[in-house]
Parts: C-alpha cells; sequence; structure tokens
C-alpha cells in the first residue's frame, strides 16, 4: 500500500528540479509509474515521501534533428516503437526488442526516460539502445543539459550537486544498419535471461550520432548483452554475471556467448 | 492531504478527492466502476485495464494502461473508459427505452464471448473485453497473432486464452457483416463397449424414451455412448452466470462497501524459524484510525487444521489462529483493522517484534535428519505421525507382496523423480469481508472453494456455534485449490469481534505467494517388475513430500499421489511408503491435480524407462498394463483420502480411443521423419513428440455429498438451489442443465444460486472434480422427485384415468399418451393457487461409493535449442474421456485452461528460496504464468463414453488435464534429444546441464 504524503505536477522543468533539490522531502521522479508506483504500492520503496509527476513538462515528442531523432523522457515506448522511422530504423529492432519489455497495457504508460533509468539487466530494448548507440539527454540541479552516451550513463541523485539528475530525452542515430537479437528464456515472451541485440552499420559507423567522439568506430558491429551484469552493456568487455532463480552465472556467461553469436550473425548475415 | 482531481469516466466528468498515494482503480471503484478488479500491485495481472487519455478531444489517443499502477492524482484531466462505458448502457446517464432496460444489451464482443465459452470465472473478462474492443476499434480485421498481443497484458489462469481468441476474432467477423459458423469443439463418441441401462423404470440417470407414442419399456439401446435424445444435456448451452461476468457487473467478493467498513492487514514473519520473544504494538494503536491489532495474545488458542475437508478433518492439527511461534517467511504474526489502506499500512509497520530466530530446515531430507530443528514443538498440537523427525504424516500401504513380486520379475526397473512447488495463482487473490447482521449473526463473505466446511472449521476458532454464521460465496475469480482452504476467514472474523465493525481482508500478490497455498513439492522413486510378456508384476512406490510449515492438505494429496501412482496401471503387488515432511517453507495445499500430477510426472516416466530398457515400445508396454473397463483398483480400498476406501471398479474406459485420436493430432508418425526432428536449416534444433498417459478420480468415494433443491414457480420456471460452489468450472450451468434436462424445460427456466450457507443445502464444495458427478446427481434426484410431484398432480387433476407414470415432462409442459398436453406453468399456478394447494419442491443428497475414472492421453510436439537449453512446445492435444460432457464448451475450455496451467508447471513456474527460505518472487512475471501472445496451439478432444453410475453418463474432467502435460514434455524432449531430464520445471539450464552431462 502506498503511503505517499506528497504528489507534484510541476509545469517546468526548473519547478521540478527544485521540487526534487528540496532537502525538506524525500521525492523522486515519477515517469510513467510502471515501475515506481508498485514499488511503492508493495512497500519494496519506502525511503520516498512525495513524487514529482514530469507529465506537465512536455517531454513527450519525437522530432528529427540533422542525422538522429531527439526522443523526449516522456515518450511512451509505445510511442516510441509506433513512430514510423523509429519503427523502421535498424531493421525493426525497436519493435521487435521492446515486446519484451512487457505488454503493450505497460508499454502504453512505460516511458523512454524511465527505462534508461532503471536501465534493468533484463531489458532488452535498452540493449537495442546501447546497441544504436544512443546518447542520453539530461539536466543536472541547475539546468544545465549535457549529452552522454547511454553505454557511459549513469544518474546521480536528484540533490546531487554534480552530475545529470533528470532525464529529458535521446538521441537516437538514423543509422542504416542490419541487426540481430537473440535471446533465451523460460517461455517466449518471458523476460530474458540472457539476450544480445546487434547492429551492424550498412555506413560504417555506428558513432556520428554520439557525442563522445571516435569511440565504438565503424565496420565493426556492436553488440549489447542483457542479463550478464547489473546494466545491459556492450559485449567486449568483462562479463561477471551473478546467479539468480532463472540462471547461474555459470550459464548466464556461457548463453552470452551463443546469443552474441547468433544476434551478430543475425546482423551480418553470416551462419551462427 | 487528499487533494480535487477531474476526471472524465465513461464520458461523465468527475471532481473527486484522491490522497497522494491512491491508486486509480481505488479511485475509480469509489465511483463504483467495478469492472476494474485488483490482480496485483504491480500491473502485470492486467486485471485493472482502462483506456486513457490525457488528450481526450483525440479519439484516437486512448491507450489501454493498468489502472493499478497509475496514481490517481496522475490522472487529473484525463479520461477515462472502462468495460461499463463501451457502450454506454451503464453509464451514469446512457438514455435506453423501459424495452431496452428490461433486458440487458449485449455487445457483439459480449455476445461472442458468451457463445464461445470465453469466460470462466471472469474476473478477466471485462479487461479482456476492454482490450479486444480497443483493438477492433483500430484494425476491424485483426489477425490471430494481433488479437493474441491486444490481450497479452490480462493474465487468465482459467481458459488457456483459446476461447477469448476466438470469440474476438469472431466478433471480428461479425461486425464485418460476416456470419461465422458456430464454435466447433471435437467432440467424439468412443466405440462403445457398453449399453444404455436396460430396465423396467425410467432410468436413473434421468433420459427417458420420451415420444408421446412411445410407452417405457425395455430396451437394449444399440451399440452408442451419447445419449440419444436429450435436449439441454450434452449441449453447448451458453453459462448461466455469462451475462453479469461479460458486462463486469459487482459479483465478487470485493465488489461490496458496507457503511463504516475497516480493512485488515496481517503482518507476516520476515524469518523462517524463531519464537516470537515480544510484540509491541502500542505505537500501532495510537494511530488514529486503527481500530484493532491483535496478536496471538489476544486470541483464544484454539488447534485446528485449515484444509477444507469433510469432518472429521485429515489430522496434523497443527495451527492455530496467532502463535508465539512463526515457522516460515510469511507466518502469521499480528493483524490490524483501520479505517483505509494506507492506515493498514502504516500500523503493520509499527508493530516491534522481538524474534528470537532458530535453526530452520528448507528440504524434508534436512528436516528427517538426527538434530534436525523441530518445528512443531508445541505441546498441543494432535496427531503428528513424528514431530520430533518433522514427519506431520507416515503412509504405509501393502497390497499383496510386493517384495516377492518383485523377486519373481524377469526385469526390475528403479528411478527417481522430482517435483517442485507451484501455485495456483488464481487472478482473484483470497480476499474476505465479515461483519455482524442485525441478529448478531457473523456473515462471513468470501472467496471461498469449500463454504460449508468453512463455517464449520471457523466456528470453533471464533467461539461462535455455526449457527451463528453465515458463510456467503459469490462469484469465484479462480481457485484450482488455493481457496479449498479456511485460509484468512478466521483472521478477518478476529477483527470485526474486536470491532463490532465491518472488516475487508483481502492478500495482497506477494502474500499470495508467501502466505498462501501451493502444490506440494516431492521426491518420488519407483521400483517395478515386468514379468517377459512386458506385464506389471509389481511396483513400489517411495515418496518424500514437503508440506512446509503444517500439515494441512498433506495426508490426502500424497494419499492421492500413491493411488494414481498405483492404479492407472493394473498391479498384482503394490506398495506405497511416503513420509509427509514439514519444513520452513511456506505451506502446500489443494491444487488442481492434487498429488496426482507428481505421481504422474513419476509413473509416465518411469514406464517409459523401463520400457525402451526392457525393449518394449513404450506406448504397447503402457497399453497393455492399463487399467481397462472391468478391472478393480486395487489400492482404492485401502487408500481413500484419510481413511478407509471403497471397492472401485473400471465401468467406462475411452483411453485406447483417446491415444488414438490423440496421435493423430499430434501428427505421432512424425517422430519417423528426420528432416522434422533435425530441420537442416536450423542445426542447433531438435524436435520431439511426447505422450503421457492419465487416470484420475471423480469426486471422492464413500466421502464426498452434494445436496440440492428444486421448486416449482408460478410460471412453470424452477429455482435450483445448490451447496456446490462454481470457481469459474461452468458448474452451475452444468447443474442447472442436468436439472433442465431432467424437468423438460429449457436452460433459461431454470433459475440457480449458489452458494450460502443460510439458504443452500450442504455441499462439500468445488475439489476432488465432484460437482458434475455428486452434486450433479443430487440436482437429477431433486429434480426427478420434482418431475413426479408435478406428474402426480397433474394426473390428479389434469389428465382423468392416467397414471403419474404414464406422463412426461417436455418442451415446458406435461404430455400424457395420445399427444395431450398442459403447460408445466398451468400445473404450478394450479398446484400453488387453486386445488391441494403445496409447493412443489424437493430437495436430494447425493453421495458415491464409486468415482469412475476420467482417462486422457496428453502429447507435446516441441523443440529443444541444443545450444541454450530452451524448450518450445510447439503444440499440445488432450483427448479425453470424460464420459459424456455435460457441455462440451465448458468441458472443452476446462482442458484448454487446464492443459495451459499444466505447461506452466512443466516450464516456467517456480518457486525459488534464497539460503533463507525467503522467497525470490512476489510479483508475477517472476513467477511467470504463461500469457495468450506465447500458448502453443491448443487441441482438445472428447473422446465419450457412458459412465452408467454418472449423472447422464458423465464422470469428471476439471483435474485431469493438469496430470499429464509435463511427463508428456519430459517424453517428447527424450525423443528430441535422447536425454531423460527427471525434475521438472524444464528451464533452460536444466535442460542445457542434462544435455551437456550427456556428451560427456
Amino acid at each position: 500500500m502506498a503511503i505517499l504524503a506528497e504528489y507534484h505536477r510541476p509545469k517546468t522543468l526548473n519547478g521540478a528540479l527544485d521540487l526534487l533539490a528540496d532537502r525538506t522531502a524525500r521525492r523522486v521522479p515519477l515517469a510513467g509509474g510502471t515501475h515506481l508506483v508498485g514499488a511503492l504500492e508493495t512497500r519494496q520503496r519506502r525511503d520516498v515521501d512525495g513524487v514529482v509527476d514530469l507529465a506537465a513538462l512536455e517531454l513527450s515528442y519525437i522530432c528529427q534533428n540533422d542525422s538522429s531523432l531527439r526522443v523526449g523522457a516522456m515518450t511512451t515506448l509505445t510511442e516510441l516503437v509506433e513512430h514510423p522511422q523509429c519503427a523502421d530504423l535498424a531493421a525493426g529492432i525497436l519493435p521487435a526488442t521492446a515486446r519484451f519489455e512487457g505488454p503493450q497495457n505497460l508499454r502504453n504508460a512505460a516511458t523512454v526516460g524511465g527505462l534508461v533509468a532503471l536501465a534493468e539487466p533484463d531489458s532488452e530494448l535498452f540493449a537495442a539502445l546501447l546497441a544504436l548507440n544512443v546518447s542520453v539527454v539530461a539536466v543536472d540541479k541547475d539546468g544545465n543539459e549535457s549529452h552522454r552516451l547511454l553505454a557511459d550513463f549513469t544518474l546521480s541523485h536528484p540533490r546531487s550537486s554534480h552530475g545529470p539528475v533528470l532525464i529529458t530525452g535521446i538521441q537516437l542515430p538514423l543509422v542504416h544498419a542490419k541487426t540481430g537479437h537473440a535471446r533465451i528464456a523460460r517461455s517466449p515472451m518471458d523476460r530474458c535471461i540472457v539476450a544480445a541485440v546487434a547492429v551492424a552499420a550498412a555506413n560504417g559507423d555506428l558513432s556520428r550520432s554520439g557525442t563522445s567522439g571516435g569511440r565504438n568506430r565503424a565496420d565493426t558491429t556492436r553488440t549489447a548483452l542483457c542479463g550478464v551484469g547489473s546494466r545491459p552493456q556492450i559485449a567486449g568487455g568483462p562479463v561477471l554475471p551473478t546467479s539468480d532463480y532463472k540462471g547461474s552465472g555459470e550459464y548466464r556467461l556461457a548463453m552470452a556467448e551463443v546469443v552474441g553469436r547468433r544476434a551478430r550473425a543475425g546482423a551480418t548475415g553470416s551462419r551462427p | 492531504m487528499p487533494s480535487s482531481i477531474s476526471l472524465t469516466v465513461n464520458g461523465t466528468h468527475h471532481l473527486i478527492d484522491v490522497y497522494p498515494g491512491e491508486l486509480l482503480r481505488t479511485a475509480l471503484r469509489r465511483l463504483r466502476i467495478f469492472s476494474l478488479k485488483h490482480g496485483d500491485e504491480t500491473g502485470e495481472s492486467g486485471a485493472d485495464a482502462i483506456l486513457f487519455t490525457r488528450t481526450p478531444d483525440d479519439p484516437k489517443s486512448y491507450r489501454i494502461v493498468n489502472s493499478g499502477i497509475l496514481l490517481a492524482a496522475q490522472a487529473d484531466g484525463a479520461s477515462v473508459v472502462t468495460l461499463e462505458g463501451l457502450e454506454g448502457e451503464d453509464a451514469e446517464g446512457a438514455e435506453r427505452s423501459r424495452q431496452e432496460r428490461l433486458s440487458p444489451r449485449i455487445s457483439t464482443l459480449q455476445q461472442q464471448f458468451i457463445e464461445c465459452g470465453a469466460i470462466q470465472c471472469g474476473y478477466c473478462t471485462p479487461a479482456q473485453i476492454l482490450a479486444a474492443q480497443h483493438l477492433l476499434d483500430k484494425e476491424p480485421r485483426p489477425s490471430e497473432d494481433a488479437v493474441r498481443e491486444a490481450i497479452a497484458g490480462v493474465l487468465c489462469r482459467c481458459t488457456g486464452y483459446l476461447k477469448p481468441v476466438q470469440a474476438i476474432l469472431r466478433a471480428a467477423a461479425q461486425l464485418q457483416g460476416e456470419t461465422p459458423p458456430a464454435p466447433e469443439i471435437d467432440v467424439r463418441d468412443a466405440p462403445a463397449t457398453g449399453e444404455w441401462p436396460a430396465s423396467d423404470q425410467l432410468p436413473s440417470n434421468g433420459w427417458h424414451d420420451g415420444g408421446p407414442d412411445t410407452q417405457t419399456q425395455t430396451r437394449i439401446v444399440p451399440v452408442t455412448v451419447a445419449p440419444p435424445r436429450t435436449q439441454v444435456v450434452n449441449k453447448p448451452e451458453p453459462k448461466v452466470d455469462a451475462v453479469k461476468l461479460a458486462k463486469g457487473r459487482p459479483v465478487f467478493a470485493d465488489d461490496v462497501e458496507l457503511p463504516g467498513m475497516l480493512y485488515g492487514g496481517l503482518l507476516t514473519s520476515p524469518v523462517a524459524h524463531a519464537r516470537i520473544l515480544s510484540i509491541d504494538t502500542a505505537d500501532a494503536l495510537a494511530l488514529p484510525g486503527v481500530h484493532a491489532v491483535q496478536t496471538y495474545a489476544d486470541l483464544p488458542r484454539v488447534i485446528y487444521a485449515s484444509g477444507g475437508q469433510s469432518y472429521p478433518q485429515p489430522p496434523p492439527y497443527d495451527q492455530v489462529c496467532l502463535d508465539s511461534k512463526v515457522r516460515y517467511v510469511g507466518d502469521r504474526v499480528a493483524t490490524v483493522a483501520a479505517e483505509t489502506p494506507e492506515l493498514v499500512q502504516e500500523a503493520l509497520e509499527r508493530i516491534r517484534v522481538e524474534y528470537k530466530e532458530l535453526p530452520a530446515a528448507f528440504s524434508p531430507e534436512e528436516a528427517m535428519q538426527t538434530g534436525a530443528p523441530v518445528i512443531h514443538d508445541e505441546d498441543d498440537a494432535q496427531m503428528i505421525h513424528d514431530a520430533k523427525r518433522n514427519v506431520a504424516v507416515k503412509l504405509l500401504v501393502d497390497h499383496n507382496d510386493v517384495d516377492a513380486a518383485l523377486e519373481s520379475a524377469d526385469f526390475v526397473f528403479e528411478s527417481e523423480y522430482r517435483v517442485h512447488q507451484v501455485q495456483q495463482a488464481s487472478i482473484e487473490p483470497h480476499v474476505v469481508i465479515t461483519y455482524w447482521d442485525e441478529d448478531d449473526r457473523l456473515v462471513i463473505r468470501t472467496s471461498t472453494q469449500v463454504p460449508f466446511h468453512v463455517r464449520r472449521m471457523v466456528a470453533p476458532l471464533l467461539g461462535l456455534p455455526v449457527r451463528r454464521i453465515r458463510v456467503v460465496k459469490p462469484r469465484i475469480g479462480g481457485g484450482f485449490g488455493g481457496k479449498q482452504e479456511m485460509l484468512i476467514e478466521d483472521l478477518c472474523a478476529h477483527l470485526t469481534i474486536a470491532t463490532g465493525r465491518p472488516v475487508k481482508f483481502e492478500y495482497t500478490r506477494q502474500m499470495e505467494f508467501s502466505s498462501a497455498r501451493t502444490r506440494h513439492p516431492q521426491r518420488l522413486r519407483f521400483r517395478s517388475g515386468v514379468d517377459a510378456s512386458g506385464k506389471l508384476v509389481g511396483m513400489e512406490v517411495r515418496v518424500v513430500a514437503d508440506t512446509g510449515a503444517y500439515g494441512t492438505h498433506g495426508l490426502t494429496v500424497q494419499m492421492v499421489t500413491g493411488f494414481r501412482a498405483l492404479s492407472t496401471y493394473w498391479l498384482p503387488a503394490a506398495r506405497f511408503d511416503c513420509d509427509v515432511v514439514y519444513t520452513n517453507k511456506p505451506v502446500p495445499g489443494a491444487f488442481r491435480g492434487y498429488g496426482a500430477p507428481q505421481a504422474l510426472f513419476g509413473l509416465e516416466q518411469h514406464m517409459e524407462e523401463m520400457a525402451l530398457a526392457f525393449g518394449m515400445d513404450p506406448t504397447e508396454f503402457k497399453r497393455i498394463n492399463w487399467v481397462k473397463e472391468g478391472d478393480s483398483l486395487v489400492m482404492a480400498v485401502a487408500m481413500g483420502e484419510g481413511r478407509e476406501g471403497f471397492p472401485q471398479t473400471v465401468e467406462s474406459s475411452g483411453l485406447a480411443e483417446c491415444v488414438e485420436a490423440g496421435a493423430a493430432s499430434i501428427g505421432w508418425d512424425r517422430r519417423r521423419d528426420p528432416d522434422w526432428k533435425a530441420p537442416p536449416d536450423r542445426p542447433h534444433i531438435r524436435r520431439g513428440i511426447g505422450l503421457a498417459i492419465c487416470m484420475h478420480g471423480t469426486g471422492i468415494a464413500g466421502l464426498d455429498m452434494g445436496a440440492a433443491s428444486i421448486k416449482l414457480n408460478d410460471d412453470g420456471s424452477f429455482n435450483l438451489l445448490v451447496g456446490a460452489t462454481d470457481l469459474g468450472t461452468g458448474s452451475d450451468t452444468v447443474l442447472a442443465q442436468i436439472a433442465a434436462e431432467a424437468l423438460g424445460v429449457p436452460l433459461d427456466q431454470i433459475v440457480i444460486y449458489s452458494s450460502d450457507t443460510d439458504f443452500t443445502p450442504f455441499d462439500t464444495g468445488a475439489y476432488a472434480s465432484s460437482t458434475t458427478y455428486i452434486s450433479g446427481g443430487a440436482v437429477l434426484k431433486a429434480a426427478e422427485d420434482v418431475s413426479l410431484q408435478i406428474r402426480r398432480h397433474a394426473a390428479a387433476h389434469m389428465f382423468e384415468g392416467v397414471d403419474a407414470d404414464q406422463l412426461w415432462l417436455e418442451d415446458q409442459k406435461i404430455f400424457a399418451p395420445g399427444g395431450r398436453a398442459v403447460s408445466l406453468e398451468k400445473v404450478a399456478l394450479h398446484s400453488i393457487h387453486q386445488e391441494e394447494q403445496h409447493q412443489i419442491m424437493a430437495t436430494a443428497s447425493h453421495m458415491s461409493y464409486v468415482s469412475p475414472p476420467p482417462f486422457a492421453a496428453q502429447y507435446a510436439a516441441l523443440e529443444v535449442d541444443t545450444e541454450t537449453g530452451q524448450v518450445t512446445v510447439e503444440k499440445a492435444v488432450m483427448a479425453v474421456d470424460c464420459g459424456i460432457a455435460i457441455n462440451p464448451v465448458t468441458a472443452s475450455g476446462q482442458v484448454e485452461g487446464g492443459m495451459t496451467q499444466a505447461l506452466g508447471y512443466a516450464l516456467c513456474e517456480e518457486m525459488p528460496y534464497d539460503d533463507n527460505g525467503r522467497l525470490q518472487i512476489s510479483r508475477f512475471g517472476d513467477y511467470r504464468i504463461l500469457a495468450a501472445n506465447e500458448i502453443p496451439e491448443l487441441d482438445t478432444i472428447l473422446v465419450q463414453t457412458y459412465e452408467p453410475t454418472g449423472p447422464f453418463g458423465a464422470k469428471a474432467i476439471a483435474e485431469i488435464p493438469m496430470d499429464g502435460m509435463a511427463p508428456a514434455i519430459a517424453s517428447a524432449i527424450f525423443d528430441a534429444t535422447g536425454v531423460r531430464i527427471r525434475e521438472i520445471p524444464f528451464t533452460p539450464e536444466r535442460v542445457w546441464r542434462a544435455l551437456k552431462s550427456e556428451k560427456k
């Protein structure tokens, strides 16, 4: 049973930031609520006095900006994948992976900002955004906007004096790419145990839309893995999966190789 | 502090005050939008789905979302559409003519849900229909995939989704001007070996020859099985409760608001085994609005067993309402009653409990070891077999000398299997409302399968006589055995007694998992011998079962395990040896199948493995050994449920036909097609097909009793009052069909009411696959009695010179030889108002000393990813002999839903624990029940036989679909890979490890 003392729906970003920075109450941003409301209702989260609903900040939009799409943080996952350019992007990898975020009842409420903020380890859509080399647009407590690659992005505490405290959107590169996607789950639509998303850009460069320069240079297939760490991650680095009831660390490690290989094969058209 | 929000609901604008943490679902239900149901707190059940928009001027902007994970405050300025608003009929201010108001308006979609049998318990139906309507508004001709995707966010535990999908597709076609053909159910008659009863009297099964020119006569009906001339029975009649469920009306336990009602809550144990040293409730009680906090110190200590079973309760008696010791994470500690749910939560969090933790045991093997912690060390527990060794129940049953039989066998085979703990997971949680009525009687409105047992069992706990308690069972949102338990009624009633106020108490989903009931995990060891011809000469089954912290159904579930394991195949000698062991884990109880799925998982694999080791075709091996018509069930006398049983002989079996029909449907021959088994273009895929046969029971012989009352009304209709409990299975419909058939009226002339301990006669309740057979038998007897009274009255006053035995009831009339007829209405008016006035009515009880087994063949076709271990079932088939299907639609619905649950049991449902006995799952999603868009093709074949002891030839169907899917999948995995996996669930890692170890 949720026990909340406050609900706020500020109309400006600064208003939201002020509410979040205010030390008189423990407040957290509320986007779609699909995760937070459940966590409050089950008392999984008891450290919250109030919520700051971001619904009135006009952060629900998708617009083209040169060779990328700017997607507002309050854009729902459904709006994201139904947008024609997003739907077709990279051989349809966004709708293909969004299906596994949950049924449409949840996707209709869950937001892009929430997805990025949560960075759930089994989020295949997050992995797709990673593989597409998305960058995150966020503001710090003073309203200063920054862009960081999703792979490098972490959200700071709302009252932190450094770093981004509120996600306002993502920057989605409009790459021509082939993609591959492989997953293992207990049932066909269950959230994955391990999954991989690979993106092979036709023009050979996945880094253009990113703001961090020459990282992840082209001509390589970029693969992101789920279920092998505390959040989805780009393949190639150390993989240290932990065990849980869905799969042991040993299994996840072994399967990371399998799904990674299959996803890359899907993206490159080779035999897995 | 509350704030005011502006909200448009079904076109009507509201200004309502909401608290910051209040859910939109709660706020809408305060507006009497009862189609929204509470299924969980995390949005995965979808039972509270609504159409929602913040831009109502754009009709296309409505999206389906779950109102239970939206704060009401988030909806300020929004517009919401619910099922009530789809057609405007129930919305406030909707205009309807007087004529329209006299009969409910049913949308095309609702009509198709009703016709297709897409509604079982109906708890998720409003959300499914809403999601479907939203789809059809966007896509008038959706594909099946689109339909499945559209309703995937609304979990259904009853139907297996097949009929809802059919209903939506048919509605789409109808809305496009097409006339879809009637829904098809595959019903076949097994080539009969039986015959219709020959008698000089009307057969006791209610069928009569009937034609106006035909006298009742001795006759042998030619070889056939289907009733030759039924009007209502064996027909796909729509469910009698379908309209109210399709319209989302307030019919469930939670759908009432009583003046002054408080909310109840339960504090549960965070530790697996501990003594409570102290409980400080002062802070909780100090909260304004908190009316009661109760601990073990406040309640009388009365020992009981919570399983909803007949008197006397099977032992052990090892529970009290609240104890000073906790025995599992989730065990009861204290209760609270307060003005709001939020206050309840706050009060629960203010209760300070000091625990002295004790060592715990989490497996039967640990618990039985010398020096293991004693879980029930209290001195007032009764009839625990060996408390010091944590053995709640010991079962040892011998039939003939099994050791000698195995000694003499030509071939002996031994194998061991493990089955795990799963949950019933009905979408409606346990919920109860208690209150004092105007006569100071305690009313318990509860979602239960066993209202009469609850009344009897709760009375001593409350210190009230049974006569001062009334238990009302409204519609139930699924049970599957989980509600065959007196689980929370006592706690809620104690709060009403303490406060004098109505109290509502409902489990959260997390509490459902941790503090409700589950299926017993077991380790089963089989040792069997065969002679040179392949005939079994003996079988020994050794079971170690985990009953968690309390015994409840521990004795009887395991007894059924033994009976099923040792009765499906004919055995000259047999032994069942079982320890039912306490552990510090959540408590198993009744769950659809009741020990049979565990038994069959071991038995069917054991038989297959033995055949292969012996060098015989497994199906042929099973065929020569399975029990056949005329065979006695040798363990029946020794293995009644909790007491001595009664001799049983198989009177009907369509098993051979089931095996044949199922094989054709699944494509059994593909097992020999190398390209199908190992598709060349997918080198890591192997395919296989597996079979399991099943035998279940129909009620508990010599124990289950149901009763029914029928009375004739002025217009020739009938009231049928039954204590039987329809938990979504359609039993109200089936019982009404039996009455209608026997009384010669259409189904709509039977007004059924179930069940209320004040108004309906006794029934043991909905369990043991007994309702159609036992309660149906009572209905049939009562109807025959009423029929006789009608015919006697008519003979005396309306058919001069004609004997009552020469009359018959048909088409709402009483017919006499020669074609004369009077209407039932005339007889009713005459008997009530005009001459020899009396109420034509009858009450009858029925019990049976036999429990005729239904039989089935279950098949699975699947593929195994040999690199990852992932198993994907492509098709599941069940061909089942349920006798005569009283209603083929509801019968096939039972099969589809049961098969889907069984798929979950085999593949993805499990209850994992950490090292401290804490469940690692607390929500749907983590506990994966299958959604509409991930169900394999399902095929149901009803192979009808005629069961001479059943009403109109019927026997059971509700539980058997649960029994054979796991072993069929195990068999198919073996067929695909050559690897035998003797433990469920077949998770990717388990299969991967098995494949890997086989390679070594």
